[in-house]
Formats: structure tokens, C-alpha cells, sequence
């Protein structure tokens, strides 16, 4: 066979190159066919979880309990009023039934000695341990025991927890972690000028410190409980050696100060802090027979104002913003040997590349969080808010919907009230408090009106959980009309419940799916694979592959032709 | 060995299993409805307690500032034995420091495996050694002598409770651990055996191990290893050469 010339070769290939740039303008120039796109898939929701699963109606009115008068409290999920009960109190000095409702020890607030005579205990012990959440079982793969901030979100956690008696779990058939095990670190209440004694029972594997940020507590204790001289300000790097699991330190402190503050373990901070370990203090005004709620767990509503509060204010609120670190939290998931979490929990740490995914208020994040972080109130009420950053971001900024507040205190010093400052926007650096007072009169600058309003941090990433939309730590101002039987308010917008889903979280129902009627907005079906598409692409791949080919022999030819 | 495991893993499976009984558990926690506030009347005024009453008896539930037994049962048949077949005393010990002969666990019992024989009397005194609470929780007994089937003791910091238990005639291992948060994870488990029990429980230190083990970094390799790893590739790249060799080789029918 004769071989084509270089010549004959160039102009065949010259010839087919200037047909295929005939053919592609042709194909780029046409009028196109038209063509349906894809149509919309069908979604279906995965299993939705009630909206408020409402166990304990008979929790919500106000009612009294060992002489305990407990204020009503309209949310979903209200607190226990037998804890209530027990730790304005005292566990020493409730009945049997109360205690054993509250889930608490005997010894986990002891109330005793009225030393200046006027109607309330003035010595205060408070017995804290240290509780995981979500974290890892040698036995079986999922977390232990089991405590969600939204459908299916379940981060790793440490808590601190009033000393409980009995199980974690809320009973021997679920794996659920029992209500007092939860998120965030319970506020502590005292009345000014009681002795406060905190024990840190170690019940974790790992160590750890309380420090009382902003509250008034001596460096040292020269006559403790245990007849020592030695650090009380819960700092392992200047005052003392962190406490060691299983082992048991006592704080001792006076306040003479009131103020909203905080405390936190100081071990490791930007790992224990964050992990969860930190909750709100608050030292009230001393007046006579002023039993104050020594605890309020996971923050939210005081059931039990003390004695100042009462005067001036319907109601009062703890509110803990927080946010978490997912990869942190997984830590605890990945190993069980506490040597291999200690590790991966400090070197093995760094939180200069650290993220936060999920934005909690009150240890929930949104959809959970109206299920016991609502503001119900009435019109021209006085309501008082305690906020606090327990963050790491430069600062976080809550806003109200429908309400202009009053910052009457920052970090727990009260402002003379011509300094107040009334905003809609409030800005926390992490750490930081700021006491508000709600005002419900309707005047368009401190309340529009009735209705039912957003309370959401204005960091939009903070409205999402892991970045989808809606989730974080938002939360409503409700008032009484818009509050339905069950805790929950009546809403006028989109269907809840696909939030109600795990699948809605991990991105797998379409945002409008449950109210896009026309189904014009929900995501198209694939295309099926065109075969004539692949069929061409696969000719032309063999052309090429032939073509090189060709040359490869055409080259070698010549070459030994030549010789 | 499995229906041991399953025993171990029923509280898990049980709400998978049976909802209805955890639904029935959850009416029986809601409390005694309470008193609503007296209307017109001022509210109760609250008064530190004369003298300080420190012990609870109540429904099963023994308590005071110590701890607490739960379910104590001295004298009530199981519906199997005729008679009590006789009295054991059971000493355990709780702390830390148990723990410090298994590399990787924090809290654990002096023992983590007892023996009983059927229908007898167990008297059992828990000594805890910390100044934080454990338990020594007790699972599987039989509902109509033992509410949720479990006989508990906690303790709630140095200090030791006694409490007393029959048990049935059965063959069997029951489950017992201490339910605070982390601590049986990390090695406060345990199994009594009655009349050698019918199999062992996961994850009980020293006895059995875990169902998902931790991994551990794995070290360098040193000369015995490298030096045996190089040996056998050579006899594996020997064999092969061997019977390539072999296969080579003309067979009898195509001799030359
Ligand atoms: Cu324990």
C-alpha cells in the first residue's frame, strides 16, 4: 500500500477541521428546538417529630409546692416545678416526693443558717458535677447518653450538673440523657452577702476548675471548709491544681456586689468553655424572707424571682447565647480511652482554625428553641432579661422584632438610669452581660404592639444550623393571645414541621418544598444521559486516538524509509 | 454469649422495641398532681426547718444524705424458689483507684465478676472510696419484686450502704454498672453470675472486651519485624518461582 504523503495528510486534516468549524457555527447559529426542562422531583418528608411532645401539662400553672409558690410558666416544655421547689429550699429541707420529682441528691443544695435573722437561709452549698453529653460507648455506636439541640443534631458536650441521685438517662428504657443533664451549665442565684460554698465533684474523666467570673470571691481562702490556706479562684496556672477525676473541691465566696456574672471552668479554656462548662451567676439584692432559686436549669424562665425582682418586673429570663464547634465535640465521639481524649482535646487541639456550626440559646437551637425559650408576655409589663455571650466570635448582636429595650446594667453594674440606653441591636463580646428590661407598652418605640417576635442574633450565620436556614438560636417574644394550650405560639407563616425532620438538617427537603404550591421553585429531576451525546463523544475520542496513531506510524515510515 | 450481650443492650433496644413500655414508664414518672395556690389567701410564707429530718423511707427507696438503696428486698420470694437457699455477703469496693490496673479506663469496682448461687439471700455492702458519687446498679431482676427489675445502690460520696436482694433460681449473668455519665464507659461494669451464669457481657474490664475498641497509633517497625517481612516475600517470590519452574517443564505425552 502507498503511503500518503506529509502534504496529502496535512490538507485531509485541513479539510476536516474547517468541515467541523462549518458544522459547530452551523449548531451554535440555529434557531434551537424547544426542549421541556427537566420536571420538579417529588419529596417526601421524613419522620416528623411533634412540634411540642407536651409531657407535663400540669407543669405550667403556678402552683405551691412545700410552700414554694412556683410561677406560672406557659412554654412546651416548662420547668419541673419540684426542682423549682426543691432548690429554693434546699434539698435538705424538701419532702421525699419533692425530692425524688426533682431528680436531685440530698446534698446537692443545702439551705441553712438565717444568720442575720431576717426570714432566708444564709449559707448556701452547692454540689456541681460534671456531666458528658453525646459522648462514645465501647459497646454500641451511637452517643451517650443521648441530648439533641435540633432534630438528629447531637454534638458532643460537658456540663456542669446540680448533683443528681439515680440514673443519667431519663430512665432505664431510653438512652436519652435525664432533664438535668443538658445544655448549658444551670445559672447559679444567690442573695447577696450569704456564704456560698460550690463543690466541683469530678465525676468526669478528665480535669477541671470552676472559676466565678464577675463575682465577688476572695484569691484565697485562709479558714476553708478544710482548714487550709489555698487558691479559690479556679485558675490551675495561678491558684490551684485543676481538680482530678474523681476528686472533689470546695469554692468558697461572699458576694457583697449583685450583678449578673458568670462562672467557668478554667482548665484548658478555649476547650472546656467552649466544650460547654460555663453558665450565668447571679448574686440578687439581700431583703428579708428572700428565698431565691439557687438554680435554674438550663437557664430560661425563673420560676421563682427573688424578692427585688418581684417588685419591679412580671418576670424574669436567663438567656445564654452560645455556639458550638462540631469537630470539638467529636472529639469525645472518637475515642474512648480518656488518654486519647485528653490528647485530642488539648495538643491535639487548635482553636486558631476552629469553626463554629451550630448557635444555641439556652442549650437548643431553633426549631427546639421554642420549645422552652419563648418570652410570653402581656402588654405594659416590665420583663427582665439577663443575657449573656458564652461564645468565642468578636461579639454576637441580638435583635428584637417589634421592640426597642433598655440596657440597665453591663457585666452586673447597674447604670444610673438617665445613662440607660434603649436599642434594638445589642452587642455581647464574648463573656459579656447585659441586663434589659422588656417593656411591653405599646408606644411604637418599646413595643409595636401585640403579635409574635423574633428575638434572633443578627449574625446571620447564628440563623442556621450547620448553615441551613432556619436553626440556630432564635427565639419569639409571644404575647398571651398568639400562645396556644400546649406552650406553643400561633404562627401565621410556613408550616413548621419540616423543620421538625432530621432530613430538613441534613439538606435533603427542599427549603420550599412544604408550601411552594405549584411546585415551581423545588429542585428539577436529573436528565437521563443523552446516547447520542455519548456515542459522538465517544466517535470523535476514537478519531482523535486513530488520528495520532496514524501519525505515529506515518512518522516511523519516513523515518526508516529515509535511512 | 449472644443473649448475654442482648440482656446488655436491652435498655437500648427496648425503646425500639417496645414503646408501649416506655410510654407507661413515662405516665408513672408524671407527679402527683399538685396543690394548686390557695385562692385569696396569702401565699405561704417559707421557714428554714426547726430540727433537720435527714432520712427518707419511702415506696422501695431508702435514703439519706449518704446515698441510697433502692429495692431492697429481705424477705419476698422469687416465684421459683421454694425457700431461701441460703445468705452470701458481697463486699464491693468503688473508686478510681480500680481502675489504675486497666491502661485507658478512670473508675472501676475492686471486682468486676461475682458469683451466687440460685435463690439466695445476697446482702451487699458498696464501699465507696471517692469523694464523688457511684453506683452499683443492678438490672434484670424479676418486675413483681423489683420495680423497672433492678436493685440499686449509690453512694453519694466516702461513706457505704448495705442493702439485701434474692435472687431466682435461673442460670444467669445480670448486668451491673454504674449509671452516672461515662462511668461504666470508662470501667465501672460488672456481672454477677448466678449458678455460673449463662455467658459473659461485653466490655468488662479484664474479662471481655470491647465491640468497638479504641485504635492506637502503631509504632515503628523494628529489626525482628523488618527483618521477618523481608523473609517471607522472599520464600513467597521463591514458591512462585518454583512452580513457574515446574509448569515449564514438558509434560510426558510431548516428550521430544
Ligand atoms: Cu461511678
Amino acid at each position: 500500500m502507498k503511503i500518503p504523503s506529509r502534504r496529502t495528510l496535512t490538507i485531509v486534516v485541513v479539510v476536516v477541521l474547517v468541515i467541523a468549524a462549518g458544522v459547530a457555527s452551523w449548531w451554535w447559529m440555529r434557531m434551537p428546538p424547544y426542549e421541556p426542562a427537566p420536571p420538579t422531583k417529588e419529596f417526601a418528608l421524613g419522620t416528623v417529630e411533634p412540634p411540642c411532645p407536651d409531657l407535663h401539662p400540669s407543669w405550667r400553672p403556678s402552683q405551691v409546692i412545700d410552700d414554694v409558690t412556683i410561677g406560672e410558666s406557659l412554654d412546651c416544655e416548662p420547668d419541673n416545678p419540684a426542682l423549682v421547689a426543691a432548690v429554693v429550699k434546699g434539698t435538705n429541707n424538701v419532702s421525699h416526693t419533692t425530692l425524688m420529682d426533682s431528680g436531685l441528691a440530698m446534698d446537692a443544695v443545702v439551705l441553712e443558717n438565717d444568720r442575720d435573722g431576717d426570714g432566708d437561709p444564709d449559707v448556701v452549698h452547692i454540689k456541681l458535677e460534671v456531666a458528658e453529653l453525646n459522648g462514645r460507648s465501647p459497646e454500641v455506636n451511637f452517643p451517650v447518653p443521648t441530648y439533641s439541640i435540633a432534630p438528629g443534631i447531637q454534638p458532643g458536650f460537658w456540663t456542669f450538673v446540680p448533683k443528681p441521685h439515680g440514673m443519667a438517662t431519663k430512665d432505664i428504657y431510653s438512652m436519652a440523657a435525664s432533664p438535668l443533664l443538658r445544655m448549658p451549665s444551670p445559672t447559679i442565684r444567690v442573695e447577696a452577702g450569704d456564704t456560698v460554698r460550690v463543690t466541683l465533684e469530678n465525676t468526669h474523666y478528665l480535669p477541671h476548675t470552676i472559676h466565678f467570673h464577675g463575682v465577688d470571691h476572695p484569691y484565697f481562702l485562709d479558714n476553708p471548709l478544710h482548714g487550709e490556706h489555698r487558691g479559690n479562684d479556679g485558675v490551675p496556672e495561678t491558684s490551684h491544681a485543676a481538680t482530678l477525676p474523681g476528686e472533689s473541691f470546695t469554692y468558697e465566696l461572699t458576694p457583697r456586689q449583685t450583678g449578673t456574672m458568670l462562672y467557668h471552668c478554667h482548665e484548658q479554656p478555649p476547650v472546656h468553655v467552649m466544650m460547654g462548662l460555663m453558665g450565668i451567676f447571679v448574686v440578687e439584692e439581700n431583703r428579708p424572707d428572700n428565698w431565691v432559686q439557687t438554680i435554674n436549669v438550663g437557664a430560661g424562665q425563673v420560676r421563682h424571682p427573688a424578692a427585688a425582682i418581684k417588685e419591679r418586673y412580671a418576670s424574669e429570663y436567663d438567656l445564654l447565647y452560645q455556639e458550638v464547634d462540631r469537630d470539638l465535640g467529636d472529639a469525645i465521639k472518637a475515642a474512648n480511652d480518656p488518654r486519647l481524649i485528653g490528647k485530642a482535646t488539648t495538643s491535639g487541639f487548635d482553636i486558631t482554625k476552629a469553626s463554629s456550626e451550630y448557635f444555641l440559646l439556652n442549650g437548643y437551637s431553633f426549631p427546639y428553641t421554642i420549645r422552652d425559650s419563648l418570652i410570653v408576655v402581656e402588654p405594659n409589663q416590665k420583663v427582665k432579661l439577663r443575657m449573656a455571650n458564652g461564645g468565642d466570635d468578636r461579639s454576637i448582636a441580638i435583635h428584637t422584632h417589634g421592640h426597642k429595650l433598655a440596657i440597665t446594667h453591663y457585666d452586673g453594674i447597674e447604670q444610673n438610669p438617665s445613662a440607660w440606653i434603649t436599642r434594638d441591636v445589642f452587642d455581647l463580646a464574648p463573656a459579656q452581660r447585659l441586663d434589659l428590661v422588656l417593656d411591653t407598652t405599646d408606644d411604637g418605640l418599646h413595643s409595636y404592639g401585640q403579635g409574635v417576635w423574633m428575638v434572633h442574633d443578627h449574625r446571620e450565620k447564628a440563623l442556621t444550623n450547620d448553615g441551613v436556614f432556619p436553626g440556630g438560636s432564635m427565639s419569639l417574644i409571644v404575647y398571651k393571645p398568639y400562645l396556644r394550650e400546649n406552650g406553643l405560639p400561633t404562627l401565621h407563616g410556613v408550616d413548621l414541621k419540616p423543620f421538625f425532620t432530621k432530613e430538613f438538617y441534613q439538606r435533603k427537603f427542599p427549603v420550599w418544598a412544604s408550601y411552594d404550591r405549584d411546585r415551581m421553585l423545588v429542585e428539577p429531576e436529573s436528565v437521563p444521559p443523552s446516547l447520542m451525546g455519548a456515542l459522538s463523544l465517544a466517535f470523535l475520542a476514537g478519531l482523535a486516538l486513530g488520528g495520532v496513531g496514524l501519525a505515529g506510524y506515518h512518522f516511523g515510515r519516513t523515518r526508516r524509509v529515509g535511512r | 454469649m449472644r443473649r448475654a450481650r442482648l440482656a446488655c443492650l436491652c435498655a437500648c433496644l427496648t425503646v425500639v422495641l417496645f414503646p408501649a413500655c416506655q410510654q407507661a414508664a413515662e405516665e408513672e414518672a408524671k407527679p402527683a398532681a399538685a396543690a394548686p395556690p390557695p385562692a385569696g389567701q396569702p401565699t405561704p410564707k417559707l421557714r428554714l426547718p426547726e430540727g433537720q429530718h435527714v432520712h427518707h423511707q419511702h415506696e422501695g427507696m431508702d435514703m439519706d444524705l449518704d446515698g441510697a438503696v433502692m429495692n431492697e428486698n429481705t424477705e419476698k420470694l422469687p416465684q421459683d424458689c421454694p425457700k431461701i437457699a441460703g445468705d452470701v455477703e458481697i463486699t464491693v469496693k468503688a473508686g478510681k483507684k480500680y481502675a489504675r490496673q486497666y491502661p485507658g479506663k478512670m473508675f472501676s469496682y475492686d471486682r468486676n465478676e461475682w458469683e451466687a448461687g440460685p435463690c439466695t439471700r445476697v446482702k451487699l455492702t458498696f464501699i465507696n472510696e471517692d469523694p464523688v458519687r457511684h453506683q452499683w446498679m443492678m438490672h434484670g431482676l424479676p418486675m413483681y419484686l423489683y420495680p423497672q427489675a433492678m436493685f440499686h445502690i449509690e453512694v453519694t460520696g466516702p461513706a457505704q450502704k448495705t442493702g439485701t436482694f434474692i435472687l431466682p433460681s435461673t442460670k444467669r449473668t445480670y448486668f451491673v454498672h454504674c449509671d452516672i455519665a461515662q462511668h461504666m464507659e470508662k470501667g465501672m461494669k460488672g456481672q454477677l453470675k448466678v449458678a455460673g451464669g449463662d455467658g459473659d457481657l461485653l466490655s468488662i474490664p479484664g474479662i471481655v472486651g470491647d465491640r468497638y475498641p479504641d485504635r492506637y497509633e502503631v509504632g515503628d517497625w523494628g529489626w525482628p519485624v523488618a527483618l521477618g517481612a523481608g523473609f517471607a516475600g522472599l520464600l513467597g517470590a521463591g514458591l512462585m518461582f518454583w512452580f513457574g519452574r515446574k509448569a515449564d517443564q514438558p509434560g510426558p505425552s510431548e516428550a521430544p
